[in-house]
C-alpha cells in the first residue's frame, strides 16, 4: 500500500470547449491521507478538472494520473478507486433511499459504515421514495452514497450544497474521519472558504482555469486581514482612518483599516454595531481581491498550494 | 445493476403494454364471425388498392385461411405495429435523455463501468419488455381462437414466426429510439424525433408509388399474410427478412453506442 502512487497528480492540464478555454496549465496534487480544498469562483474550471480526474471528460493537454493511472486511458480502473459526487447532480426519484444507496455503492468493492458521530445528522427515511425528500435530504442521501463507497479517493464537488449548518458540521467530521481513521484522500471543491479552511490540509485556488500563485493568495489574504465587514445601526458614522470600499449587495458596509482592525472596531460604540466580520472569512472577498490584483498565473508549484496547517 | 434498475423502471409499463395488446386482441378475435358476415361492405370502403386486396383475403368466404389473414392484420400489422412501437418509443426515449434531463447522467457515467455496458444494461431489459408480450399475446390468440363462436385454428409455428419477425421489427424501432435518446437533451425531444420519423414512414407507406421505401414494408400484411397462410416457412422468413431487420438493428444500436461513448457532459 505504501508503494501506491499518489491519489492525484495533474500537471499542466488544458481543456477547451469550442473556443472557450476552461483550463490552462492547471496543476494539482493530492497525497495519501490528505484533504485538499479546491476553490474558485463559478466557471473557474473546478468541475471540469474533477471530471477530467474521474475520466468523464478527456484533457486536451497535460498529464493526469490518479493512483498512477491515466483516466483518459483506463477510466474504469480509476473509478474503481474513486467515489465522485458531481456538483449538479440529482438522485433517482423513483427509487427508495435504500435502493439508491445500494445502487450507488454496488459498483464498488464494498461499503463503509456511516460514522456513529454523524449518523443522526445524515439520517434520512431510507424506506421512503426519494421523490418525497426535500432538497437537503436528497443531498444528504447523495453524500451518504458517495461517502460510503469503499474507495481510496473521494472527489466531492460542492458537497455542502443545500445543507444546513449542523449537517455541514457533521459532513466536516465525516470527511475528517475518512482521512484520519481510514486513511483515505479527499479532494473537495466548495464555495465556503471557512469550511474548506477548517477541514483541508491544503487549499488550491483556481481562477479563470489557472492556478493562482501562492504569493497572490497570501497577498490577498494579507489585504483582507485589514478589512472589516459591518452591519450598523442606521445613521452610524464611521471613525476616521478607514477607507470605505464598495458596499456589498447584502446591506453590509465594507471598510479597509490601516492598522489592527480590532483596535479600530473598539472606537465604534458597541451598541451601534449589529455584526462585524474581520479578516478573510469570505471566499468572495478573496476572489474580489484576486481579481482586482489580476492575480492569475501558472507559476505555482502544485505541491505547494497554500498550506493552511 | 443497471439492468436491474432499468427493469424496475419499465416493468409497470411492460405489464400495461401486455394488457393493452390482449385487450385489443380478445375482442378482435371474438368479433370475427360478425365482421366476416359484413366483410364485403368493409372491403368496399377501403381507400387504397393494397388495403382492398388485404381485406378481400381477410373476408374471403371461400378461403380456408381467411381467419389467419385476419389475425395477420389484427395481431401483427395493426396490433403490435401500433402498440409495440408506442411501447418501444415510450420506454426507449428516456433511456439516456431522461438521465440527462433529471441531472443523473453524470452520476451514472461516474460509476466504474463502461458506457457501453451502461447503454446495454438499459437496452436489453427494455428490448425484452417490448418483445416478450408480442409472443405471449400471439400465443394466447391460439386458444382464444378455438373458442365458440370463432372456432378457428391458428398454427403455432406460423404465429411464432410472425411474432419473431414482428418483435425484431419492434427492436429495430427501439434501436432507433435509443439513438435519438442518446442525442436528445430531453425525453420529449427524443419522442418528437422518433414520432416524426414514424409518421413519415406511415405517410410513405400509404403513398402507393413510393411505399416500397417505407420501413413499414418490413412489417406489413404482405409479410405476415403469407406466413400465416403457411406459404412462407421459418427459413425463408428469417433468412430472407428477419436477419436484415436484426442487422439493421445492430448497426443502429452500435451507432448509438459509439455516440454514447462520446457524450459530453
Amino acid at each position: 500500500m505504501n508503494e501506491d502512487p499518489p491519489p492525484v497528480v495533474a500537471d499542466a492540464i488544458a481543456k477547451s470547449f469550442g473556443s472557450r478555454r476552461a483550463l490552462q496549465d492547471l496543476s494539482l496534487r493530492v497525497a495519501r491521507r490528505e484533504i485538499v480544498g479546491f476553490v474558485g469562483p463559478n466557471g473557474a474550471g473546478k468541475s471540469t478538472l474533477l471530471r477530467i480526474l474521474t475520466g468523464l471528460v478527456p484533457a486536451d493537454a497535460g498529464r493526469v494520473a490518479v493512483f498512477g493511472i491515466d483516466p483518459g486511458r483506463d477510466e474504469i480502473a480509476v473509478r474503481r478507486r474513486v467515489s465522485y459526487l458531481p456538483g449538479e447532480t440529482n438522485v433517482y426519484s423513483q427509487m427508495t433511499g435504500q435502493e439508491y444507496l445500494d445502487f450507488a455503492t454496488g459498483f464498488h468493492r464494498g461499503t463503509l459504515p456511516v460514522p456513529a458521530a454523524v449518523q443522526e445528522a445524515f439520517e434520512v427515511p431510507l424506506s421512503a421514495r426519494v421523490r418525497t425528500y426535500s432538497a437537503g435530504m436528497k443531498q444528504k442521501l447523495a453524500l451518504r452514497a458517495a461517502l460510503t463507497c469503499d474507495v481510496d479517493l473521494f472527489v466531492l464537488d460542492e458537497p455542502d450544497r443545500a445543507l444546513d449548518a449542523s449537517v455541514r458540521l457533521a459532513l466536516r467530521r465525516w470527511i475528517e474521519h475518512l482521512r484520519s481513521e481510514l486513511g483515505r484522500a479527499v479532494l473537495l471543491s466548495s464555495h465556503h472558504l471557512a469550511e474548506v479552511e477548517a477541514l483541508a490540509d491544503r487549499v488550491a485556488f483556481v481562477f479563470n482555469g489557472r492556478n493562482v500563485a501562492d504569493e497572490a493568495v497570501r497577498a490577498a489574504r494579507e489585504t483582507l486581514r485589514h478589512e472589516v465587514r459591518l452591519r450598523l445601526e442606521p445613521g452610524t458614522d464611521l471613525p476616521d482612518g478607514a477607507e470605505r470600499l464598495a458596499d456589498p449587495p447584502d446591506g453590509t458596509v465594507r471598510v479597509r483599516v490601516p492598522d489592527d482592525p480590532l483596535r479600530w472596531l473598539a472606537r465604534l460604540s458597541s451598541d451601534r454595531v449589529l455584526t462585524a466580520e474581520v479578516g478573510p472569512t469570505r471566499l468572495e472577498d478573496v476572489y474580489a481581491v484576486l481579481a482586482e490584483s489580476g492575480a492569475t498565473g501558472n507559476d505555482v508549484d502544485p505541491s505547494a498550494t497554500e498550506a493552511l496547517r | 445493476m443497471i439492468a436491474k434498475k432499468t427493469w424496475r423502471e419499465v416493468r409497470g409499463m411492460g405489464l400495461a403494454y401486455l394488457l393493452i395488446l390482449e385487450m385489443m386482441l380478445v375482442p378482435a378475435i371474438l368479433l370475427y364471425p360478425e365482421l366476416r358476415r359484413a366483410g364485403s361492405a368493409l372491403v368496399e370502403i377501403m381507400p387504397a388498392d393494397f388495403l382492398k386486396k388485404m381485406m378481400q383475403q381477410v373476408f374471403d368466404p371461400d378461403s380456408g385461411t381467411a381467419f389467419r389473414a385476419y389475425m395477420a392484420v389484427q395481431m401483427f400489422f395493426k396490433g403490435v405495429n401500433i402498440v409495440g412501437i408506442a411501447a418501444a418509443v415510450l420506454m426507449g426515449t428516456g433511456m439516456v435523455a431522461r438521465e440527462r434531463e433529471n441531472q443523473t447522467l453524470e452520476f451514472l457515467l461516474a460509476r466504474p463501468i463502461s458506457r457501453s455496458r451502461i447503454l446495454w444494461g438499459k437496452f436489453w431489459p427494455i428490448a425484452l419488455v417490448v418483445v416478450v408480450p408480442v409472443f405471449l399475446t400471439s400465443w394466447s390468440a391460439i386458444p382464444i381462437s378455438a373458442l365458440e363462436p370463432v372456432n378457428e385454428e391458428l398454427p403455432f409455428a406460423a404465429v411464432t414466426i410472425c411474432s419473431l419477425h414482428n418483435a425484431a421489427f419492434c427492436v429495430l424501432v427501439l434501436a432507433v429510439t435509443t439513438l435519438c435518446s442518446v442525442l436528445a437533451r430531453a425525453q420529449v425531444h427524443a419522442a418528437f424525433w422518433v414520432g416524426a420519423l414514424v409518421i413519415l414512414q406511415v405517410a410513405l407507406y400509404f403513398i402507393q408509388k413510393i411505399r416500397v421505401v417505407s420501413l413499414f414494408r418490413l412489417s406489413d400484411f404482405e409479410v405476415y399474410g403469407p406466413i400465416m397462410a403457411g406459404n412462407d416457412g421459418f427459413q425463408s422468413v428469417f433468412f430472407g427478412m428477419t436477419i436484415w431487420v436484426l442487422l439493421a438493428t445492430a448497426v443502429v444500436y452500435l451507432l448509438a453506442d459509439r455516440l454514447f461513448r462520446r457524450v459530453a457532459l
